[in-house]
Protein backbone atom coordinates (compact mmCIF):
# COMPACT_ATOMS: atom_id res chain seq x y z
CA UNK A 1 0.00 0.00 0.00
CA UNK A 2 1.23 3.47 -0.85
CA UNK A 3 0.81 6.09 1.87
CA UNK A 4 1.46 9.24 -0.15
CA UNK A 5 -2.20 10.29 -0.16
CA UNK A 6 -2.43 9.84 3.59
CA UNK A 7 0.67 11.94 4.14
CA UNK A 8 -0.65 14.62 1.78
CA UNK A 9 -3.92 14.81 3.73
CA UNK A 10 -1.98 15.22 6.98
CA UNK A 11 0.22 17.86 5.39
CA UNK A 12 -2.76 19.88 4.19
CA UNK A 13 -4.20 19.73 7.69
CA UNK A 14 -0.94 20.99 9.19
CA UNK A 15 -0.64 23.74 6.61
CA UNK A 16 -4.25 24.85 7.02
CA UNK A 17 -4.72 24.60 10.75
CA UNK A 18 -1.26 25.26 12.16
CA UNK A 19 1.03 27.00 9.69
CA UNK A 20 -1.25 29.34 7.72
CA UNK A 21 -2.71 31.13 10.78
CA UNK A 22 0.81 31.89 11.98
CA UNK A 23 1.86 33.16 8.55
CA UNK A 24 -1.28 35.29 8.29
CA UNK A 25 -0.63 36.81 11.69
CA UNK A 26 2.89 37.74 10.60
CA UNK A 27 1.50 39.95 7.83
CA UNK A 28 4.18 39.12 5.22
CA UNK A 29 2.19 39.46 1.96
CA UNK A 30 4.44 37.18 -0.08
CA UNK A 31 4.46 34.46 2.57
CA UNK A 32 0.68 34.71 2.89
CA UNK A 33 0.26 34.24 -0.85
CA UNK A 34 2.79 31.45 -1.16
CA UNK A 35 1.60 29.35 1.77
CA UNK A 36 -1.75 29.10 0.02
CA UNK A 37 -0.15 28.10 -3.26
CA UNK A 38 1.84 25.41 -1.47
CA UNK A 39 -1.24 24.12 0.36
CA UNK A 40 -3.16 24.02 -2.87
CA UNK A 41 -0.42 22.04 -4.57
CA UNK A 42 -0.28 19.48 -1.77
CA UNK A 43 -4.04 19.07 -2.23
CA UNK A 44 -3.38 18.56 -5.94
CA UNK A 45 -0.91 15.79 -5.15
CA UNK A 46 -3.37 14.22 -2.74
CA UNK A 47 -5.94 14.20 -5.51
CA UNK A 48 -3.74 13.06 -8.39
CA UNK A 49 -1.03 10.79 -7.07
CA UNK A 50 -2.95 7.57 -7.77
CA UNK A 51 -3.41 8.59 -11.42
CA UNK A 52 0.17 9.44 -12.34
CA UNK A 53 0.83 6.03 -13.90
CA UNK A 54 -2.33 6.29 -16.01
CA UNK A 55 -1.25 9.67 -17.31
CA UNK A 56 2.23 8.46 -18.22
CA UNK A 57 0.87 5.43 -20.10
CA UNK A 58 -1.67 7.58 -21.91
CA UNK A 59 0.96 10.07 -23.05
CA UNK A 60 3.14 7.27 -24.38
CA UNK A 61 0.24 5.62 -26.19
CA UNK A 62 -0.79 8.91 -27.84
CA UNK A 63 2.77 9.71 -28.89
CA UNK A 64 3.23 6.29 -30.48
CA UNK A 65 -0.07 6.68 -32.33
CA UNK A 66 1.07 10.04 -33.70
CA UNK A 67 4.45 8.62 -34.68
CA UNK A 68 2.78 5.80 -36.61
CA UNK A 69 0.41 8.23 -38.32
CA UNK A 70 3.18 10.38 -39.77
CA UNK A 71 5.70 7.59 -40.32
CA UNK A 72 5.22 7.30 -44.07
CA UNK A 73 5.49 11.04 -44.69
CA UNK A 74 8.68 11.33 -42.64
CA UNK A 75 10.47 8.50 -44.41
CA UNK A 76 12.36 10.77 -46.81
CA UNK A 77 13.47 13.32 -44.20
CA UNK A 78 17.12 13.58 -43.09
CA UNK A 79 16.22 12.44 -39.57
CA UNK A 80 14.09 9.48 -40.67
CA UNK A 81 16.45 6.89 -39.24
CA UNK A 82 16.43 8.51 -35.80
CA UNK A 83 12.66 8.89 -36.09
CA UNK A 84 12.21 5.18 -36.80
CA UNK A 85 14.48 4.26 -33.94
CA UNK A 86 12.59 6.49 -31.45
CA UNK A 87 9.23 5.21 -32.67
CA UNK A 88 10.28 1.55 -32.44
CA UNK A 89 11.66 2.05 -28.92
CA UNK A 90 8.51 3.82 -27.78
CA UNK A 91 6.27 1.19 -29.35
CA UNK A 92 8.21 -1.61 -27.65
CA UNK A 93 8.01 0.07 -24.24
CA UNK A 94 4.29 0.80 -24.65
CA UNK A 95 3.60 -2.89 -25.14
CA UNK A 96 5.78 -4.05 -22.23
CA UNK A 97 3.96 -4.35 -18.91
CA UNK A 98 7.22 -4.75 -16.99
CA UNK A 99 8.74 -1.32 -17.73
CA UNK A 100 8.99 1.48 -15.20
CA UNK A 101 7.21 4.81 -15.40
CA UNK A 102 10.60 6.44 -15.88
CA UNK A 103 11.27 4.31 -18.97
CA UNK A 104 7.86 5.23 -20.33
CA UNK A 105 8.50 8.93 -19.79
CA UNK A 106 11.94 8.73 -21.38
CA UNK A 107 10.82 7.10 -24.62
CA UNK A 108 7.83 9.44 -24.81
CA UNK A 109 10.13 12.45 -24.62
CA UNK A 110 12.56 10.99 -27.13
CA UNK A 111 9.76 10.32 -29.58
CA UNK A 112 8.42 13.86 -29.06
CA UNK A 113 11.88 15.18 -29.92
CA UNK A 114 12.00 13.02 -33.05
CA UNK A 115 8.57 14.25 -34.14
CA UNK A 116 9.58 17.86 -33.47
CA UNK A 117 12.66 17.40 -35.61
CA UNK A 118 10.57 15.89 -38.39
CA UNK A 119 8.19 18.87 -38.30
CA UNK A 120 11.14 21.29 -38.53
CA UNK A 121 12.55 19.36 -41.48
CA UNK A 122 9.19 19.03 -43.25
CA UNK A 123 9.76 22.22 -45.26
CA UNK A 124 11.65 20.06 -47.77
CA UNK A 125 8.51 17.99 -48.45
CA UNK A 126 5.77 18.91 -50.87
CA UNK A 127 2.96 20.98 -49.39
CA UNK A 128 0.55 18.06 -49.15
CA UNK A 129 2.94 15.87 -47.18
CA UNK A 130 3.95 18.70 -44.89
CA UNK A 131 0.32 19.55 -44.30
CA UNK A 132 -0.52 15.92 -43.42
CA UNK A 133 2.22 15.90 -40.80
CA UNK A 134 1.15 19.24 -39.37
CA UNK A 135 -2.52 18.28 -39.25
CA UNK A 136 -1.71 15.02 -37.50
CA UNK A 137 0.38 16.87 -34.89
CA UNK A 138 -2.36 19.44 -34.30
CA UNK A 139 -5.03 16.76 -33.88
CA UNK A 140 -2.85 14.79 -31.47
CA UNK A 141 -2.08 17.96 -29.53
CA UNK A 142 -5.76 18.71 -29.12
CA UNK A 143 -6.33 15.19 -27.76
CA UNK A 144 -3.41 15.69 -25.40
CA UNK A 145 -4.78 19.09 -24.30
CA UNK A 146 -8.08 17.45 -23.48
CA UNK A 147 -6.36 15.03 -21.11
CA UNK A 148 -4.14 17.72 -19.61
CA UNK A 149 -7.11 20.01 -18.99
CA UNK A 150 -8.62 17.22 -16.90
CA UNK A 151 -5.33 16.62 -15.12
CA UNK A 152 -4.69 20.26 -14.25
CA UNK A 153 -8.29 21.34 -13.66
CA UNK A 154 -7.88 21.73 -9.87
CA UNK A 155 -5.35 24.52 -10.45
CA UNK A 156 -8.27 26.68 -11.52
CA UNK A 157 -7.12 28.20 -14.79
CA UNK A 158 -9.58 26.63 -17.21
CA UNK A 159 -12.11 29.18 -18.51
CA UNK A 160 -14.58 26.41 -19.34
CA UNK A 161 -14.33 23.97 -16.43
CA UNK A 162 -17.77 22.49 -17.04
CA UNK A 163 -16.57 21.11 -20.38
CA UNK A 164 -13.65 19.22 -18.83
CA UNK A 165 -14.07 15.47 -18.40
CA UNK A 166 -13.24 13.59 -15.20
CA UNK A 167 -10.02 11.62 -14.88
CA UNK A 168 -12.02 8.42 -14.57
CA UNK A 169 -13.52 9.06 -18.01
CA UNK A 170 -10.31 10.37 -19.57
CA UNK A 171 -8.24 7.40 -18.44
CA UNK A 172 -10.87 4.73 -19.05
CA UNK A 173 -9.29 1.83 -20.97
CA UNK B 1 8.53 15.59 -18.57
CA UNK B 2 10.96 13.72 -16.36
CA UNK B 3 13.53 16.44 -15.64
CA UNK B 4 14.11 17.01 -11.93
CA UNK B 5 16.27 19.86 -10.78
CA UNK B 6 18.65 17.72 -8.82
CA UNK B 7 19.07 14.81 -11.16
CA UNK B 8 18.93 15.87 -14.79
CA UNK B 9 21.20 18.33 -16.54
CA UNK B 10 20.19 19.41 -20.00
CA UNK B 11 22.90 20.73 -22.23
CA UNK B 12 21.22 23.06 -24.62
CA UNK B 13 20.32 23.10 -28.29
CA UNK B 14 17.96 20.12 -28.14
CA UNK B 15 15.96 21.01 -25.02
CA UNK B 16 17.10 24.25 -23.49
CA UNK B 17 19.92 24.83 -21.08
CA UNK B 18 20.64 25.53 -17.44
CA UNK B 19 23.96 27.09 -18.44
CA UNK B 20 23.80 28.65 -21.91
CA UNK B 21 27.30 29.36 -23.21
CA UNK B 22 28.22 32.35 -25.39
CA UNK B 23 28.41 29.96 -28.33
CA UNK B 24 24.88 28.73 -27.66
CA UNK B 25 23.59 32.29 -27.31
CA UNK B 26 25.29 33.22 -30.60
CA UNK B 27 23.70 30.28 -32.41
CA UNK B 28 20.30 31.51 -31.27
CA UNK B 29 21.04 35.06 -32.42
CA UNK B 30 22.17 33.94 -35.84
CA UNK B 31 19.31 31.55 -36.38
CA UNK B 32 16.63 33.83 -34.97
CA UNK B 33 17.75 37.47 -35.22
CA UNK B 34 15.62 40.05 -33.45
CA UNK B 35 15.92 43.81 -32.96
CA UNK B 36 18.97 45.11 -31.04
CA UNK B 37 17.02 46.31 -27.98
CA UNK B 38 15.24 42.97 -27.57
CA UNK B 39 18.57 41.22 -28.02
CA UNK B 40 19.96 43.17 -25.05
CA UNK B 41 17.12 41.79 -22.93
CA UNK B 42 17.80 38.25 -24.16
CA UNK B 43 21.55 38.49 -23.65
CA UNK B 44 21.05 39.71 -20.09
CA UNK B 45 18.59 36.90 -19.38
CA UNK B 46 20.78 34.11 -20.69
CA UNK B 47 24.09 35.41 -19.38
CA UNK B 48 22.76 35.95 -15.87
CA UNK B 49 21.38 32.41 -15.66
CA UNK B 50 24.62 30.98 -14.36
CA UNK B 51 24.36 33.16 -11.25
CA UNK B 52 23.12 31.93 -7.88
CA UNK B 53 19.46 31.22 -7.16
CA UNK B 54 17.27 34.01 -5.85
CA UNK B 55 17.58 34.64 -2.14
CA UNK B 56 15.27 36.94 -0.33
CA UNK B 57 16.52 40.42 0.52
CA UNK B 58 15.27 41.85 3.77
CA UNK B 59 13.44 45.18 3.55
CA UNK B 60 16.45 46.66 5.35
CA UNK B 61 18.90 45.42 2.70
CA UNK B 62 16.81 46.72 -0.17
CA UNK B 63 16.18 50.01 1.62
CA UNK B 64 19.93 50.40 2.09
CA UNK B 65 20.51 49.87 -1.65
CA UNK B 66 17.67 52.27 -2.43
CA UNK B 67 19.10 54.92 -0.12
CA UNK B 68 22.52 54.69 -1.76
CA UNK B 69 20.86 54.89 -5.17
CA UNK B 70 18.85 57.98 -4.22
CA UNK B 71 21.86 59.74 -2.63
CA UNK B 72 23.32 60.03 -6.14
CA UNK B 73 20.12 61.46 -7.59
CA UNK B 74 18.36 63.52 -4.93
CA UNK B 75 20.03 66.84 -4.18
CA UNK B 76 18.22 67.56 -0.91
CA UNK B 77 18.26 65.69 2.37
CA UNK B 78 15.76 62.85 2.30
CA UNK B 79 14.47 59.85 4.19
CA UNK B 80 12.89 56.62 2.99
CA UNK B 81 9.99 55.45 5.14
CA UNK B 82 6.96 53.12 5.09
CA UNK B 83 8.63 50.40 3.04
CA UNK B 84 6.49 47.35 2.25
CA UNK B 85 6.53 44.45 -0.21
CA UNK B 86 3.83 44.26 -2.82
CA UNK B 87 2.61 40.98 -4.27
CA UNK B 88 0.54 40.31 -7.35
CA UNK B 89 3.17 40.22 -10.06
CA UNK B 90 4.83 37.03 -11.19
CA UNK B 91 7.76 38.78 -12.77
CA UNK B 92 8.93 41.72 -10.66
CA UNK B 93 10.01 42.28 -7.07
CA UNK B 94 8.13 45.36 -5.93
CA UNK B 95 8.62 47.47 -2.81
CA UNK B 96 6.47 50.50 -2.04
CA UNK B 97 7.99 53.31 0.01
CA UNK B 98 7.59 56.96 0.87
CA UNK B 99 10.30 59.42 -0.14
CA UNK B 100 10.41 62.42 2.16
CA UNK B 101 12.40 64.99 0.20
CA UNK B 102 12.51 68.45 -1.25
CA UNK B 103 11.36 68.27 -4.85
CA UNK B 104 12.58 71.11 -7.07
CA UNK B 105 9.51 73.27 -7.66
CA UNK B 106 7.32 71.71 -4.97
CA UNK B 107 9.44 72.05 -1.86
CA UNK B 108 9.26 69.59 1.02
CA UNK B 109 6.99 66.70 0.08
CA UNK B 110 6.33 63.09 0.99
CA UNK B 111 5.88 61.10 -2.24
CA UNK B 112 4.76 57.49 -2.36
CA UNK B 113 6.91 55.59 -4.82
CA UNK B 114 7.52 52.10 -6.09
CA UNK B 115 10.77 50.23 -6.63
CA UNK B 116 10.41 47.63 -9.42
CA UNK B 117 13.34 45.24 -9.58
CA UNK B 118 13.88 42.07 -11.59
CA UNK B 119 14.53 38.79 -9.83
CA UNK B 120 17.71 37.04 -11.08
CA UNK B 121 15.61 35.57 -13.89
CA UNK B 122 12.08 36.55 -14.64
CA UNK B 123 9.08 35.27 -16.54
CA UNK B 124 9.70 38.04 -19.06
CA UNK B 125 13.00 38.88 -20.73
CA UNK B 126 13.07 42.65 -20.48
CA UNK B 127 15.28 45.70 -20.73
CA UNK B 128 14.45 48.35 -18.14
CA UNK B 129 15.55 51.19 -20.43
CA UNK B 130 12.89 50.14 -22.94
CA UNK B 131 10.25 49.96 -20.21
CA UNK B 132 11.13 53.44 -18.94
CA UNK B 133 11.12 55.01 -22.41
CA UNK B 134 7.79 53.42 -23.32
CA UNK B 135 6.17 54.75 -20.15
CA UNK B 136 7.51 58.22 -20.94
CA UNK B 137 6.23 57.99 -24.51
CA UNK B 138 2.78 56.90 -23.38
CA UNK B 139 2.49 59.43 -20.57
CA UNK B 140 0.98 62.06 -22.83
CA UNK B 141 -1.94 59.93 -23.98
CA UNK B 142 -2.94 57.60 -21.15
CA UNK B 143 -2.47 57.37 -17.39
CA UNK B 144 0.84 55.81 -16.40
CA UNK B 145 3.05 55.96 -13.29
CA UNK B 146 5.81 58.51 -13.89
CA UNK B 147 9.30 56.96 -13.97
CA UNK B 148 11.65 58.80 -11.62
CA UNK B 149 14.96 56.99 -11.87
CA UNK B 150 16.45 53.99 -13.59
CA UNK B 151 19.18 51.37 -13.04
CA UNK B 152 18.93 49.59 -16.40
CA UNK B 153 21.76 47.11 -15.90
CA UNK B 154 21.61 46.44 -12.16
CA UNK B 155 24.76 48.45 -11.48
CA UNK B 156 23.47 49.77 -8.17
CA UNK B 157 20.69 47.41 -7.17
CA UNK B 158 21.17 43.63 -7.04
CA UNK B 159 19.28 43.45 -10.36
CA UNK B 160 17.98 45.96 -12.97
CA UNK B 161 15.43 48.26 -11.37
CA UNK B 162 13.43 51.42 -11.79
CA UNK B 163 11.72 53.78 -9.38
CA UNK B 164 8.33 55.18 -10.36
CA UNK B 165 5.46 56.96 -8.69
CA UNK B 166 3.02 54.88 -6.68
CA UNK B 167 -0.50 55.07 -8.09
CA UNK B 168 -3.58 54.23 -6.06
CA UNK B 169 -6.09 51.76 -7.39
CA UNK B 170 -6.99 48.08 -7.62
CA UNK B 171 -6.61 45.55 -10.42
CA UNK B 172 -9.88 43.77 -9.71
CA UNK B 173 -13.00 44.44 -7.65
CA UNK B 174 -12.30 43.73 -4.03
CA UNK B 175 -15.32 41.44 -3.86
CA UNK B 176 -14.49 39.26 -6.87
CA UNK B 177 -13.43 35.66 -6.47
CA UNK B 178 -12.13 35.36 -10.03
CA UNK B 179 -8.71 36.11 -11.39
CA UNK B 180 -6.55 34.15 -8.95
CA UNK B 181 -3.50 35.18 -10.97
CA UNK B 182 -3.92 38.86 -11.57
CA UNK B 183 -5.87 39.47 -14.77
CA UNK B 184 -6.70 35.90 -15.70
CA UNK B 185 -10.46 35.84 -16.14
CA UNK B 186 -11.19 38.79 -13.88
CA UNK B 187 -14.93 39.46 -13.70
CA UNK B 188 -15.58 43.16 -13.07
CA UNK B 189 -19.35 42.73 -12.91
CA UNK B 190 -21.84 44.44 -15.25
CA UNK B 191 -21.87 47.91 -13.65
CA UNK B 192 -18.13 48.36 -13.40
CA UNK B 193 -17.60 46.76 -16.80
CA UNK B 194 -19.91 49.27 -18.48
CA UNK B 195 -17.76 52.11 -17.17
CA UNK B 196 -14.32 50.54 -17.60
CA UNK B 197 -14.77 49.09 -21.10
CA UNK B 198 -14.97 52.43 -22.95
CA UNK B 199 -11.80 53.61 -21.18
CA UNK B 200 -10.05 50.33 -21.98
CA UNK B 201 -10.77 50.77 -25.71
CA UNK B 202 -10.09 54.51 -25.73
CA UNK B 203 -6.69 54.02 -24.09
CA UNK B 204 -5.67 51.28 -26.50
CA UNK B 205 -6.72 53.43 -29.45
CA UNK B 206 -4.82 56.44 -28.08
CA UNK B 207 -1.68 54.38 -27.53
CA UNK B 208 -1.70 53.00 -31.06
CA UNK B 209 -2.45 56.38 -32.59
CA UNK B 210 0.60 57.93 -30.97
CA UNK B 211 3.16 59.30 -33.42
CA UNK B 212 6.31 57.27 -32.81
CA UNK B 213 8.64 59.29 -34.99
CA UNK B 214 10.25 60.97 -31.98
CA UNK B 215 10.36 58.03 -29.55
CA UNK B 216 12.95 55.98 -31.39
CA UNK B 217 16.19 55.25 -29.50
CA UNK B 218 18.68 52.43 -28.88
CA UNK B 219 16.12 50.95 -26.48
CA UNK B 220 13.17 51.43 -28.81
CA UNK B 221 14.04 50.23 -32.27
CA UNK B 222 11.54 50.94 -35.01
CA UNK B 223 10.91 48.21 -37.58
CA UNK B 224 10.44 49.26 -41.18
CA UNK B 225 6.84 50.01 -42.09
CA UNK B 226 5.66 48.23 -45.22
CA UNK B 227 7.66 45.11 -44.35
CA UNK B 228 7.26 41.99 -42.21
CA UNK B 229 10.26 42.93 -40.07
CA UNK B 230 8.19 43.64 -36.96
CA UNK B 231 6.49 40.24 -37.01
CA UNK B 232 9.78 38.46 -37.68
CA UNK B 233 11.55 40.24 -34.81
CA UNK B 234 8.80 39.30 -32.36
CA UNK B 235 8.70 35.69 -33.54
CA UNK B 236 12.46 35.32 -33.38
CA UNK B 237 12.61 36.86 -29.91
CA UNK B 238 10.31 34.12 -28.64
CA UNK B 239 12.10 31.40 -30.58
CA UNK B 240 15.41 32.27 -28.94
CA UNK B 241 13.72 31.91 -25.56
CA UNK B 242 12.09 28.62 -26.53
CA UNK B 243 15.49 27.28 -27.58
CA UNK B 244 17.11 28.06 -24.23
CA UNK B 245 14.26 27.60 -21.77
CA UNK B 246 12.20 24.57 -22.72
CA UNK B 247 12.52 21.32 -20.83
CA UNK B 248 10.88 19.16 -23.48
CA UNK B 249 10.13 19.18 -27.18
CA UNK B 250 6.55 19.98 -28.13
CA UNK B 251 5.79 19.19 -31.78
CA UNK B 252 2.81 21.59 -31.81
CA UNK B 253 5.20 24.46 -31.08
CA UNK B 254 7.25 23.52 -34.13
CA UNK B 255 4.13 23.44 -36.29
CA UNK B 256 3.18 26.89 -34.97
CA UNK B 257 6.66 28.36 -35.48
CA UNK B 258 6.79 26.99 -39.02
CA UNK B 259 3.38 28.42 -39.93
CA UNK B 260 4.19 31.79 -38.35
CA UNK B 261 7.46 32.01 -40.26
CA UNK B 262 5.83 31.12 -43.58
CA UNK B 263 3.05 33.66 -43.12
CA UNK B 264 4.71 36.76 -41.66
CA UNK B 265 2.36 39.74 -42.06
CA UNK B 266 3.37 43.18 -43.28
CA UNK B 267 3.02 46.08 -40.82
CA UNK B 268 1.76 49.17 -42.62
CA UNK B 269 2.06 51.51 -39.61
CA UNK B 270 4.39 51.28 -36.63
CA UNK B 271 2.80 51.90 -33.22
CA UNK B 272 3.73 51.70 -29.57
CA UNK B 273 2.73 48.18 -28.54
CA UNK B 274 2.14 47.68 -24.82
CA UNK B 275 2.71 43.94 -25.07
CA UNK B 276 0.61 43.03 -22.02
CA UNK B 277 -2.55 45.09 -22.50
CA UNK B 278 -5.33 43.28 -20.62
CA UNK B 279 -7.36 43.19 -17.46
CA UNK B 280 -5.08 42.86 -14.46
CA UNK B 281 -2.57 45.31 -15.89
CA UNK B 282 -4.46 48.48 -15.18
CA UNK B 283 -5.34 50.07 -11.87
CA UNK B 284 -8.73 51.64 -11.35
CA UNK B 285 -10.51 53.56 -8.65
CA UNK B 286 -13.36 51.33 -7.58
CA UNK B 287 -15.58 54.20 -6.45
CA UNK B 288 -15.37 56.35 -9.57
CA UNK B 289 -14.68 53.43 -11.96
CA UNK B 290 -11.82 55.39 -13.49
CA UNK B 291 -8.65 53.77 -14.81
CA UNK B 292 -5.83 55.42 -12.87
CA UNK B 293 -2.77 53.80 -14.44
CA UNK B 294 -1.60 51.32 -17.05
CA UNK B 295 1.11 49.07 -15.62
CA UNK B 296 3.66 46.49 -16.71
CA UNK B 297 5.25 48.06 -19.78
CA UNK B 298 8.17 45.65 -19.66
CA UNK B 299 6.96 43.70 -22.71
CA UNK B 300 6.40 46.76 -24.87
CA UNK B 301 8.07 47.64 -28.16
CA UNK B 302 7.49 49.47 -31.42
CA UNK B 303 5.58 47.28 -33.81
CA UNK B 304 2.20 46.20 -35.15
CA UNK B 305 -0.90 47.26 -33.19
CA UNK B 306 -2.58 43.95 -33.99
CA UNK B 307 -0.30 42.33 -31.44
CA UNK B 308 -2.12 44.16 -28.61
CA UNK B 309 -5.53 43.57 -30.20
CA UNK B 310 -4.99 39.83 -30.53
CA UNK B 311 -3.42 39.64 -27.08
CA UNK B 312 -6.20 41.33 -25.12
CA UNK B 313 -8.84 39.18 -26.81
CA UNK B 314 -7.22 35.83 -25.95
CA UNK B 315 -9.65 33.44 -24.23
CA UNK B 316 -7.39 33.16 -21.18
CA UNK B 317 -8.03 36.76 -20.19
CA UNK B 318 -11.77 36.74 -20.70
CA UNK B 319 -14.87 35.11 -19.29
CA UNK B 320 -18.53 34.56 -20.13
CA UNK B 321 -21.01 37.34 -19.34
CA UNK B 322 -23.98 36.85 -17.04
CA UNK B 323 -26.02 35.30 -19.89
CA UNK B 324 -23.56 32.41 -20.01
CA UNK B 325 -23.21 32.78 -23.79
CA UNK B 326 -21.38 36.01 -24.54
CA UNK B 327 -17.63 35.78 -24.15
CA UNK B 328 -16.09 39.03 -22.95
CA UNK B 329 -12.53 39.75 -24.08
CA UNK B 330 -10.46 40.84 -21.07
CA UNK B 331 -13.76 40.87 -19.15
CA UNK B 332 -14.76 43.96 -21.13
CA UNK B 333 -16.55 43.48 -24.46
CA UNK B 334 -17.26 40.75 -26.99
CA UNK B 335 -14.29 40.52 -29.33
CA UNK B 336 -15.99 41.92 -32.42
CA UNK B 337 -17.54 44.79 -30.46
CA UNK B 338 -14.14 45.62 -29.01
CA UNK B 339 -12.64 45.78 -32.50
CA UNK B 340 -15.49 47.95 -33.78
CA UNK B 341 -15.16 50.41 -30.91
CA UNK B 342 -11.40 50.45 -31.37
CA UNK B 343 -11.70 51.30 -35.06
CA UNK B 344 -14.09 54.15 -34.25
CA UNK B 345 -11.84 55.53 -31.53
CA UNK B 346 -8.54 55.22 -33.38
CA UNK B 347 -9.44 55.57 -37.02
CA UNK B 348 -7.17 52.57 -37.57
CA UNK B 349 -8.44 49.48 -39.35
CA UNK B 350 -8.45 46.03 -37.77
CA UNK B 351 -7.09 43.59 -40.32
CA UNK B 352 -8.55 40.07 -39.81
CA UNK B 353 -5.55 38.38 -41.42
CA UNK B 354 -3.16 40.06 -39.01
CA UNK B 355 -5.47 39.31 -36.08
CA UNK B 356 -5.23 35.64 -37.06
CA UNK B 357 -1.44 35.75 -37.30
CA UNK B 358 -1.03 37.59 -34.00
CA UNK B 359 -3.56 35.31 -32.28
CA UNK B 360 -1.46 32.29 -33.24
CA UNK B 361 1.63 34.20 -32.18
CA UNK B 362 0.11 35.21 -28.81
CA UNK B 363 -0.77 31.59 -28.03
CA UNK B 364 2.70 30.51 -29.14
CA UNK B 365 4.52 32.95 -26.94
CA UNK B 366 2.22 32.41 -23.98
CA UNK B 367 3.27 28.75 -24.13
CA UNK B 368 6.91 29.81 -24.37
CA UNK B 369 6.44 31.65 -21.08
CA UNK B 370 4.22 29.24 -19.17
CA UNK B 371 5.73 25.96 -20.31
CA UNK B 372 9.36 26.82 -21.01
CA UNK B 373 10.42 29.91 -19.05
CA UNK B 374 8.34 29.12 -15.96
CA UNK B 375 9.83 25.65 -15.87
CA UNK B 376 13.41 26.83 -16.29
CA UNK B 377 13.19 29.67 -13.76
CA UNK B 378 11.47 27.54 -11.12
CA UNK B 379 13.80 24.59 -11.75
CA UNK B 380 16.82 26.78 -11.06
CA UNK B 381 15.17 28.66 -8.19
CA UNK B 382 15.79 31.98 -9.91
CA UNK B 383 12.83 34.08 -8.82
CA UNK B 384 10.86 35.22 -5.81
CA UNK B 385 7.75 33.58 -7.26
CA UNK B 386 8.99 30.11 -8.25
CA UNK B 387 5.97 28.43 -6.70
CA UNK B 388 3.64 30.66 -8.71
CA UNK B 389 5.63 30.23 -11.93
CA UNK B 390 5.57 26.44 -11.54
CA UNK B 391 1.82 26.62 -11.06
CA UNK B 392 1.44 28.29 -14.45
CA UNK B 393 1.74 24.80 -15.93
CA UNK B 394 -1.99 24.79 -15.25
CA UNK B 395 -2.50 27.32 -18.04
CA UNK B 396 -0.66 25.29 -20.66
CA UNK B 397 -3.47 22.96 -21.80
CA UNK B 398 -5.80 25.95 -22.14
CA UNK B 399 -3.23 27.64 -24.35
CA UNK B 400 -2.39 24.46 -26.24
CA UNK B 401 -6.04 23.92 -27.01
CA UNK B 402 -6.35 27.49 -28.23
CA UNK B 403 -3.23 27.20 -30.37
CA UNK B 404 -4.36 23.87 -31.78
CA UNK B 405 -7.81 25.20 -32.65
CA UNK B 406 -6.28 28.21 -34.38
CA UNK B 407 -3.83 26.08 -36.34
CA UNK B 408 -6.55 23.62 -37.34
CA UNK B 409 -7.99 26.38 -39.51
CA UNK B 410 -4.79 27.36 -41.27
CA UNK B 411 -2.38 24.40 -41.69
Amino acid sequence: MDYTTNTAIASVKALTEVITPVVDAGGDAQAIEQVRLVTDFVRFIQDRVDWIGDRTRRQLREQVALGREIRTDTSSLPSSEAFESALDAAARVSEDAAVTGEQQRQVTEELASAISRAVRESDVLDDAARSRIERAVVAASLRRADVDRAWLLPLGFDPEPSSVRSLRVVFAP
Amino acid sequence: MSAMATTVETVGSERGSDHPTEAMIDVGKQEFPTDPASQIALDMKFRRRSGPPWSRSTPEELTSALTSFLEKRVASDFTVTETRWLTGGASKIQMAFTLNWSDPGRGAVADRMLLRMDPPETLNATFKQTEAELISAASGVLPVPAVRWLDAYGDEFPEPALVCDFVDGVTKPQTTRTGQVSGLGTNFGPELRAKLAPQFVKHLAALHSLDVSDVVSDALVRPDAGTSQSALWRLNFERQIWEQDRGEDVPLMDVAAGWLERNLPVTERVSVVHGDFRSGNFLFDEKSATITAWLDWELGYLGDRHADLAYCTQPLYGHYAEDGKTFLASGMLPREALFEEYEKASGLAVDPARITWYSVFCSYYAIVKTLATSYRVARLGRSHQDVLLARLEGVVPVLTRELGQLLEKVV
